[in-house]
């Protein structure tokens, strides 16, 4: 048994170490990754956040969003292409705040509902939808009738439904929206497709 | 006296015990081995690691995506294939640095072939192997190569630190959501996060008369966020313990993967002074009953 510890350098392991935690530490300082190289730059919107938090905070601001415009994020830009191949981007933007409203995913074949988000009664393709991989998609696509998946996902429902009824002749996926606490849901938009040609269309 | 250069050249040459990493390298690829697994059992890895051109569900791919551009049909799933075989080796302590070598760029490809599937936990375990990689900690709890029992601690400080900028970015993030988290009056975010029918189970219209509750643990959780920091202290094992609970408690209520998993198994970093102290009494009794210490 031994240990690995190199024996020598140790001034310049901590050099290299001391760099590695400040580029880490700048690339991923907390606070600063919902911000943009526009965030505070022009005067006008300078005003505005003066008039709602006033001096000293607004100079401060000023001085982070500045900090970030010009040292955080072309530090960033500069060491993305190392990032890449093992895509450890070390920017986190984490998840701050749940949805104002209550979304849900319906599928309904040949107006059946078969499947309804979080309903245990109506759960075929839970496992699916609700796999965390999957789960991104679902959500941008009962967000926003403009989601960049809804064709992929669309499909993707529409073949594991004609796998189960061979028969069916209409898919349907309704996104609903309701004020929580859930009650009183209205269609906000849907897809739809039909037998035989199954291309999924907004309906 | 030293100065603070000495303080760190000292701080950043000291060793540590080898079992939190190697529990860090066999926790952090079972998690997501078993996510991965997941994703074979639900016949999910033609979907998922293919662009939408070749049958896929996402029309979206990064540009270091290489493998479409070697075969749309079957990079994807020869990088899934890969990423398993390799993990599987690095849990287990087989051919460990080559095998994690490939197997993490083979799971980034997953990730720029399909990027709304891959996720900041992904990114983090990514990160945090790289440094095992770098660690030492193939030497223990593998099934080949020599023993080793003491390994830089550098690597794991590391880890702490991605630790502290996860949690604190978190905590952050949501005291910038005023008057949201914070707020004494009104829905509790913590209600809204966890009533949400796309990404938790919990009813909302049954949740209705927990939020009070549901406001104090949020508070909670920015709280602990907040405090992360205590990991570079004696207080970690405190702390992790009330990550654990979080972690726990998303686990429960929302169906978010390997999140929780995948975080907790970097906790035995946070452990490390209980490893150091079971290490002493072993030596201690090994040297009381005439045992040489390692």
């Amino acid at each position: 048994m031994r240990s690995s510890m190199p024996p020598r350098s140790p001034a310049l392991r901590a050099a290299l170490i001391l760099a590695l935690w400040a580029l880490l530490v700048l690339l991923g300082t907390p606070g600063l990754d919902f911000l943009n190289a526009k965030t505070l730059r022009t005067t006008s919107d300078q005003d505005v956040l003066r008039g709602r938090i006033g001096e000293p905070w607004t100079a401060l601001a000023i001085q982070v969003t500045r900090f970030n415009r010009e040292v955080r994020l072309p530090l960033a830009e500069a060491v993305g292409p190392l990032q890449r191949p093992f895509r450890v981007s070390q920017e986190w933007a984490l998840y701050r705040d749940g949805p104002s409203k209550v979304r849900r995913l319906e599928v309904r074949v040949d107006g059946v509902l078969r499947h309804r988000s979080a309903d245990a009664e109506h759960g075929w393709l839970a496992g699916v939808l609700r796999n965390r991989r999957v789960r991104p998609v679902v959500e941008s696509t009962c967000t926003t009738e403009t989601g960049a998946n809804w064709r992929g996902l669309g499909r993707l429902v529409v073949a594991r439904a004609r796998a189960e009824w061979p028969d069916a002749a209409t898919v349907e996926l309704a996104c609903t929206v309701a004020p929580f606490p859930g009650r009183d849901a209205t269609v906000h938009h849907r897809y739809v497709a039909t037998a035989p040609g199954w291309v999924v269309a907004p309906g | 006296m030293t100065t603070p250069w000495a303080r760190w050249v000292r701080y950043t040459s000291r060793d540590m015990d080898a079992r939190p990493l190697a529990l860090v390298r066999i926790f952090a690829c079972v998690a997501i081995l078993l996510d991965l697994l997941q994703v074979g059992r639900l016949g999910l890895v033609e979907t998922l690691f293919r662009p939408w051109a070749a049958g896929g569900l996402s029309v979206v791919q990064d540009d270091a995506n290489v493998l479409v551009a070697l075969s749309p049909t079957w990079g994807g799933p020869v990088a899934y294939v890969v990423t398993l075989v390799c993990l599987a080796l690095v849990a287990l302590g087989v051919w460990t640095r080559p095998a994690l070598v490939v197997g993490l760029l083979a799971y980034a490809q997953l990730g720029h072939l399909y990027p709304p599937g891959d996720r900041a936990i992904d990114r983090l375990l990514r990160s945090a192997l790289l440094l095992v990689l770098v660690s030492g900690a193939h030497r223990r709890f593998a099934l080949t190569g020599t023993r080793q029992d003491r390994v830089p601690a550098w690597p794991a400080d590391t880890i702490r630190l991605l630790l502290v900028l996860v949690y604190l970015s978190a905590g952050v993030a949501k005291l910038q959501q005023q008057p949201g988290w914070l707020a004494w009056t009104g829905t509790p975010v913590l209600y809204r996060v966890m009533g949400d029918p796309l990404a938790a189970h919990v009813d909302p219209e049954a949740a209705v008369p927990f939020w009070p509750v549901l406001r104090v643990l949020g508070w909670g959780t920015i709280a602990l966020e907040c405090s992360a920091p205590l990991v570079f202290t004696r207080f970690a094992p405190y702390w992790a313990l009330g990550g654990a609970a979080m972690h726990l408690g998303i686990a429960l209520t929302m169906d978010l993967g390997m999140f929780s998993w995948g975080m907790l198994g970097l906790y035995p970093i946070l452990l490390a002074r209980l490893f150091e102290g079971s290490a002493r009494t072993v030596a201690r009794e090994g040297a009381a009953v005439g045992v040489p210490a390692a």
